[in-house]
């Protein structure tokens, strides 16, 4: 099926993303006041200028990041649906150490704590999923979007009350001091180093998949469990495994986004990224490469609706709809494909 | 005098795809209204497909089927239902959460007498288990209507599928291979119940492979082989010699008078003993199977032990304890000298990690590949010490071995290829191929080695399995194939009903009409 079915599957991707757009518009057509400068509002003002663009940029950085854990749990028949979560932990702890612990460092060895803190949170809620799955058969998907669900609560109550920023009229940690935020490379945009980082995971998992006997061996459980025992694969370390990489990863986008273009928590802070992830993963069809061209899709989607809200004043109610409903004809013809591959 | 048929079944033909398999070749059938009518052949005779197409679970490519005189059409099973044919299978189909009366009567069960409970489905739970008890009782069934069916024994499951077919007015009841799960008690109380029925006016028809239970039970009894009905007989009027030997065919008679070519047997000095079991016990599923009990063996270098059973009779459970799949509830194993605990063994798992153990499984398709994968990653995946050596892929030490692997193994297949396209014979080769092209190892597991291979190829398999036997590695031949067992087997080992029923020498007495008998459970040597 990987030959035969592959130009198929680009079909049906290629499908999925245009009658997202054909959707788009529709909807514009229907609430914009002026169609034609909503039109060029979605389409064109996303890339019009150095700020815009780059912010765009910014925005894919973390649907990378996430979407490759996704893409690398699924390889293995895991799904993390606790990306929120993860995203919201890992980020949540970074901003702790970026605020309390970062005077004893300097700011390059905060970047790297931070970043390495907020994979830790990440993969250790991962972990638990994965643990839950390995011993006790418990659905990964519901269990980690179950602890996602507990985690988000939990974060919400230390943002608002021991974390919550005493001079701020938001619900929202203190600003993280700027000489510790990543150097931007794109100004005015919020577009910074992390970009070059995401870029080096996709090829580090791309080569990780391909060429190592740990990819090798994380696809052949995915593919058949009874076979991967057969071989003498460990299908339960597996499992964990996959799950840690993949709340990992969460917590990681999460992580550098505290210190890079938000520079501080506020309530709500995921705004749905960790479900983002998952369109990204379905659509790259399990390829890291693909996982690019996947997040920059998404992130056009998000940034084009963004403009038309702000400049045609569409309302954000809207603009949620046209989202929720793009990754439906996303999963929608993407999962039947995965559904199969399970059943055989 | 004609008595009346209750089915005619003439010229059915069922072509399985993707293999092309006839399982049904132009079989037909005449079952006498109100008898006990037996079916008999060996597994993939083709018995199960024709009385699918007669419960409407399956239809023909071809063929007439009549019932009680009338041509009829049976497309699916509510049809089957309406003409009162009902089919009571192998493994049972049962909500574990439902009493035993919710589960006889599911989707007919009584309702109050007004159109509230009828509207909102609420089932009038007295007058079900009155039903219940009235059906138990009119067919002399003892059945607890309330008890959740999950309490319930085999035998006890396996009456409420017939009473489920009863409360449905099925005038032909279809049971297959009924007494496959169960003791021989158990058996004899299913065949009176059966006689009982049969008294009240039904028709029964028993799909089985074990002739005696055919000659103690059924009226007439129709032998099938290779998807062909071979003839119907009277049981009065047949011999259990007869019958075995119509099972298994002309070539099989002419073929137990010519001698085999049996292996012979260097007992000049034994060789050390490479794997030891004894007391081997593995719990029945609780649903299928038939567990082991008490199973002992052992195996030296250089020496093949043949294992055989008819399906169901514990060679899957066997061979699933040895390839540690599944564990056993007691008994001991030495390994090359060493004491090693089969139950949930790390230590026993790491022998085929140091390819001290190599193993062929049976279900090449399930257990054998992983079919999104290539042909290339399918074989690498065996031997990923070889291929992985530091963590990474060696591209080209890979290609290299698959390459010669595809032409020494004869294999109909690209490198790049999904192992999903390659036929049964191709995916076979494939398997054998990769454990063929390392090292020998000092035990061998091979299960079902010729599975699907043609003639020439299983001849190559059987030349490398004895060449193995030469260089002194110890070989179990876990196989359902009498032929290879007794021309390969230095020693041969038969289970049925999951013991063992013969431990011997592959002597000149063993010959395939003595084997057919210990494997149909007649004969019992120990």
């Amino acid at each position: 099926m990987r030959n035969q079915g592959a130009s198929s599957t680009a079909l049906k991707v290629l499908l999925a993303a245009t009658l997202s757009i054909i959707l788009a518009t529709t909807v514009l057509l229907l609430f914009a006041a002026d169609f034609r400068s909503a039109l060029w509002q979605f389409f064109v003002e996303p890339f019009s200028s150095r700020y815009f663009f780059g912010n765009y940029i910014a925005d894919t950085v973390p649907l990378i990041i996430a979407g490759l854990g996704v893409s690398i749990a699924f390889r293995s028949r895991n799904f993390n649906l606790g990306g929120e979560g993860q995203l919201y932990a890992g980020a949540l702890a970074g901003a702790v150490l970026a605020l309390h612990i970062s005077e004893a460092f300097g700011p390059s060895a905060v970047w790297i704590l931070v970043a390495f803190i907020g994979a830790f949170i990440g993969a250790m809620i991962g972990t638990i999923s994965g643990l839950l799955k390995a011993y006790w058969q418990v659905s990964e998907m519901i269990s980690s979007y179950l602890l996602s669900a507990i985690i988000i609560n939990i974060s919400d109550f230390f943002i608002t009350g021991l974390l919550q920023d005493r001079t701020s009229n938001f619900q929202t940690t203190a600003q993280i001091p700027s000489e510790f935020l990543l150097p931007r490379i794109f100004a005015p945009s919020k577009l910074d180093i992390s970009i070059w980082f995401a870029l080096f995971l996709i090829l580090f998992f791309q080569i990780l998949s391909k060429k190592s006997k740990i990819g090798f061996e994380l696809m052949v459980c995915g593919e058949n469990e009874e076979f991967a025992r057969y071989c003498g694969i460990s299908v339960r370390a597996y499992n964990i495994a996959a799950m840690a990489i993949s709340g990992g990863l969460y917590g990681l986008s999460g992580a550098l986004l505290v210190i890079g273009p938000q520079g501080r928590v506020m309530r709500g802070f995921s705004s749905g990224l960790g479900w983002s992830a998952i369109s990204v993963a379905l659509l790259a069809q399990g390829s890291e490469l693909a996982i690019l061209p996947s997040a920059l899709f998404i992130a056009f989607l998000k940034a084009g609706s963004d403009h038309v809200m702000i400049g045609s004043g569409v309302p954000s109610e809207i603009i949620s709809i046209l989202q929720a409903a793009a990754m439906l004809f996303i999963t929608a013809q993407v999962l039947p494909g995965l559904g199969q591959r399970r059943r055989q | 005098m004609l008595a009346m048929l209750a089915v005619r079944m003439q010229g059915i033909y069922r072509r399985y795809y993707p293999r092309g398999v006839h399982a049904n070749d132009g079989a037909s059938l005449e079952v006498e209204k109100g008898s006990i009518h037996a079916i008999v052949g060996e597994n993939g005779a083709g018995k199960t497909t024709l009385m699918k197409i007669l419960a409407g679970l399956d239809q023909p490519d071809e063929g007439n089927i009549e019932i009680e005189g009338k041509f009829v059409k049976i497309e699916s099973p509510s049809k089957a239902q309406a003409l009162g044919i009902g089919m009571v299978h192998q493994h049972f189909l049962m909500f574990d959460e439902l009493s035993a009366a919710e589960n006889i009567f599911f989707g007919i069960e009584p309702h109050r007498n007004n159109k509230v409970s009828k509207i909102a489905g609420i089932v009038d739970s007295q007058e079900l288990n009155a039903r219940t008890l009235q059906l138990a009782t009119e067919y002399g069934f003892a059945i607890d209507p309330s008890a959740p069916a999950a309490c319930l024994s085999i035998a006890a499951r396996q009456q409420i599928e017939i009473l489920r077919q009863l409360a449905r007015h099925t005038k032909i009841l279809i049971l297959d291979e009924p007494s496959s799960v169960l003791t021989e008690q158990e058996t004899k109380v299913l065949f009176e119940k059966l006689s009982e029925i049969k008294r009240l006016g039904h028709t029964i028809i028993l799909v089985t492979h074990k002739i005696h239970e055919a000659m103690q039970i059924a009226d007439r009894v129709t032998v099938m082989r290779g998807g062909k009905t071979v003839g119907t007989y009277d049981i009065s009027e047949t011999t259990l010699a007869e019958l075995t030997s119509l099972i298994m065919g002309k070539s099989f008679i002419e073929a137990t008078q010519k001698p085999i070519e049996k292996p012979q047997i260097k007992n000049t000095q034994k060789k050390p003993i490479v794997l030891h079991i004894d007391g081997l016990n593995v719990r029945r599923h609780q649903h299928y199977g038939v567990g082991l009990s008490d199973i002992s063996f052992q195996v030296h270098a250089g020496e093949i032990l043949g294992i055989s059973a008819l399906s169901g009779n514990g060679l899957d459970e066997l061979e699933d304890v040895l390839a540690g799949f599944r564990s056993p509830s007691s008994g001991t194993c030495t390994f090359d000298g060493h004491n090693i605990e089969l139950h949930n063994s790390r230590r026993y798992q790491s022998l085929f990690q140091k390819r001290l153990i190599a193993y062929l499984p049976s279900d090449r398709i399930r257990r054998g590949i992983a079919p999104s994968l290539s042909v290339r990653d399918n074989f690498i995946a065996l031997s990923r010490q070889d291929f992985f050596p530091k963590g990474w892929i060696l591209e080209n030490a890979a290609k290299q071995a698959i390459v010669n692997a595809i032409h020494s193994f004869e294999i109909n297949a690209l490198p790049d290829q999904p192992a999903r396209e390659l036929s049964g014979g191709n995916i076979q080769k494939l398997s054998i191929a990769r454990l063929f092209s390392r090292d020998l190892p000092k035990l061998f597991i091979l299960c079902e080695p010729t599975w699907s291979l043609d003639i020439r190829s299983a001849e190559h398999t059987y030349r490398r399995i004895r060449n193995a036997r030469e260089r002194g590695t110890a070989i179990l031949l876990l196989s359902s194939n009498i032929d290879e067992i007794l021309e390969l087997s230095d020693y041969v080992m038969v289970l049925s009903r999951g013991r063992r029923v013969l431990y011997q020498e592959n002597g000149n007495w063993l010959n395939r009409a003595v084997i057919g008998e210990y494997l149909l459970g007649n004969r019992i040597h120990e």
